[in-house]
């Protein structure tokens, strides 16, 4: 299994619709005018009106919020011998869900593309929240965002390629990336994430386990002599 | 039911403890019939391997009788005598498709403790640390085994359990060591006379060796190596250099492969076996690694070097003598599900007895005196077999 921090950034053109719209109102004027020029200006003055009318149609519209920061995304990836389809149905079960997160995370189906997830935190506290299916490629991935409300806003994704060569089955990623970059996000995230990429890890191994051998790994019922002295106690 | 439990360093105590059920659809429950102690238990009893808790039941060579069986067993019955690989395997996964047993996948529910370790994980074991599964082990009456069909092994009728008791750990990983080095012909050195190292050089006869030299310090050691294997013998206390003595006897080439079935709590009588001690003492290391150095430093140039011993994060590698020699180096945990119906039809036509090893049995209750004894080599024993039931 592999650790991945998702720290690429992408660098896009942003800007508001009524910045756009001016930039291209703005470029196209001045490229009429300075047709009109001769010499020096005549090339000045259709450069610069070029630039701001390709700014005005090319610039990428501003994001809507909520969106996942990739940066702040904790991911591990593990390779199952099964082909992805078979993977990919499984995750869209909560039930499935539901067994590999085990005692740290119980989902259940709350409507159509809506699950509930309901944790135990320590000092008998715990918190519930629901989220949404908002995207999937058929066969290749699925995105969970929080509903409104959620005391830490986040995404859920997981991510099916196949394997190469074929014989090893499919790449897996499952990741969680918070819906907000503030500091109190970001300290959250450093405090909580070898937590997480442990939970990750965990649920990604049992998942393997279940498809390849219809079984998950436990110690459940596992004998040893503290069983005694902590009943005692 | 009893088991033997690991309590702190060097702290083993009987207990009661509760009975093993199935909890997997494939698990199979034994009742044990024997169980033996094994010289990398003593790693961790003597503290040296992390992860093990107060109450962990250990034992991981073992044998029984199948008493239960889950729903999706389907080639192993109750009442059949079986003997059981250390190594817990799923059969399903890359590793065990590819004969890569002690590597399974989907067998160590503990994964997460062990991938930082060694960048990646092996299958659970019984009884050996949490960081290796956490399973309890079978020093006990009973003991849950996943993947009953995959790694419960039928034990051929006229077949005492000393003869078979062996084959769950001590053979296959000596066969193994024998297995990665041995070409017709050969000449192999193995350090270290335990059950392990007396496995590997018979098996290394198995495999077409024509000769085998073993390496050791303890006189009934090197005499069942002699009478059992029969191979030559080195004390390596009562000679200058093993080194030399090795030259002299392989016509100066030095064994064409070499195994070492010592691993992480060798002694040795150079400056370096010293220094070792001391740091270890210190905590500032985890292993002395004295017979391997020498392994490395022996073999002629070209050789193959089967690595059985157990070992932590050894410092003072050799590195360059292995590239600069051009050295082969193979070495793994024990496949036993690759290697067990071998092991069976070689105990079955009397070609590997390994019954000469259980020199000592106990009850389940006298098991930390047989701990103890195996230990510190007392009363020439080689291996303690517990009969639990």
């Amino acid at each position: 299994m592999f650790v991945f921090r998702g720290y690429t950034e992408v660098i896009h053109m942003n800007g508001s619709t009524v910045n756009r719209f001016a930039s291209a109102a703005v470029g196209t004027s001045a490229i009429l005018l300075g047709l009109r020029q001769v010499g020096r200006t005549r090339v000045l003055s259709v450069a610069a009106g070029t630039g701001l009318l390709a700014y005005g149609a090319l610039a990428k519209p501003p994001h809507r919020q909520p969106v996942s920061l990739e940066p702040l995304a904790i991911t591990r990836v593990i390779t199952v011998g099964k082909p992805r389809d078979e993977l990919f149905r499984m995750w869209r079960d909560p039930q499935v869900m539901s067994d590999l997160f085990g005692d740290v995370l119980q989902v259940s189906r709350e409507g159509e593309g809506r699950i509930r997830l309901h944790m135990s935190l320590p000092g008998r506290r715990e918190i519930t929240w629901t989220s949404r299916l908002v995207e999937q490629g058929q066969g290749s991935s699925l995105l969970w965002r929080t509903d409104p409300g959620a005391a830490v806003p986040h995404e859920m994704f997981i991510r099916f390629r196949d394997a190469h060569p074929a014989e090893w089955g499919t790449e897996v990623t499952l990741g969680i990336s918070p819906l907000s970059n503030d500091r109190v996000t970001k300290a959250l995230v450093r405090l909580t994430d070898s937590v997480d990429e442990a939970m990750l890890t965990k649920v990604l191994r049992r998942f393997k386990s279940l498809v390849e051998t219809g079984e998950m790994p436990t110690l459940s019922h596992n004998p040893a002599g503290r069983h005694r002295a902590i009943a005692a106690a | 039911m009893r088991a033997l439990c690991w309590n702190g360093v060097n702290d083993l105590r009987v207990e009661t403890v509760p009975d093993p059920g199935i909890v997997n659809p494939h698990d199979v429950i034994l009742r044990v019939t024997s169980s033996t102690t094994c010289g990398s238990d003593l790693h961790f009893i003597d503290g040296y391997i992390p992860t093990m808790r107060a109450g962990d039941v250990i034992g991981h060579e073992f044998m029984g009788e199948v008493v239960e069986t889950g729903p999706e067993v389907r080639n192993i019955k109750k009442g059949d005598r079986v003997v059981v690989p250390s190594f817990i395997c799923c059969g399903q996964c890359w590793f065990c498709q590819h004969d890569l047993w002690s590597l399974c996948d989907n067998t160590n529910p503990n994964a997460e403790l062990q991938e930082p370790l060694l960048g990646g994980t092996t299958a659970g074991i019984y009884g050996y640390t949490h960081a290796f599964g956490g399973y309890a082990g079978a020093h006990a009456q009973y003991v849950r085994v996943p993947y009953g069909d995959i790694d419960c092994f039928k034990v051929p009728d006229g077949l005492r359990d000393e003869q078979v008791l062996f084959l769950s750990d001590a053979a296959p990983t000596g066969y193994m060591g024998a297995d990665f080095c041995v070409t017709p012909g050969a000449t192999v050195a193995v350090w270290g006379c335990g059950g392990v190292g007396l496995m590997a050089q018979r098996s290394a006869y198995l495999l077409g060796a024509e000769r085998v030299i073993a390496i050791d310090r303890f006189p009934e050691r090197l005499a069942a190596a002699r009478e059992h294997c029969g191979s030559e013998t080195i004390d390596y206390s009562s000679v200058d250099s093993v080194l030399d003595t090795l030259k002299e006897m392989t016509g100066g080439r030095g064994p064409d492969a070499c195994i070492d079935a010592v691993g992480m709590e060798a002694h040795g009588t150079s400056l370096m076996a010293k220094y070792d001690v001391v740091k270890q003492a210190l905590r500032l290391q985890t292993d002395r690694g004295e017979a391997l150095r020498e392994a490395i430093m022996a073999i002629r140039k070209g050789g193959t070097l089967s690595i059985l011993g157990v070992y932590g994060v050894m410092d003072k590698f050799p590195i360059g003598v292995i590239m600069n020699k051009g050295l082969t180096v193979k070495t793994a945990q024990q496949h036993g599900q690759k290697y067990m119906s071998r092991l069976l039809d070689h105990a079955r036509k009397g070609e590997l007895d390994a019954s000469f090893l259980a020199t000592h049995t106990f009850s389940l209750e006298d098991a930390p005196r047989g701990y103890d004894m195996f230990k510190n080599k007392q009363d020439g024993i080689l291996r303690a077999v517990f009969r639990p039931n």
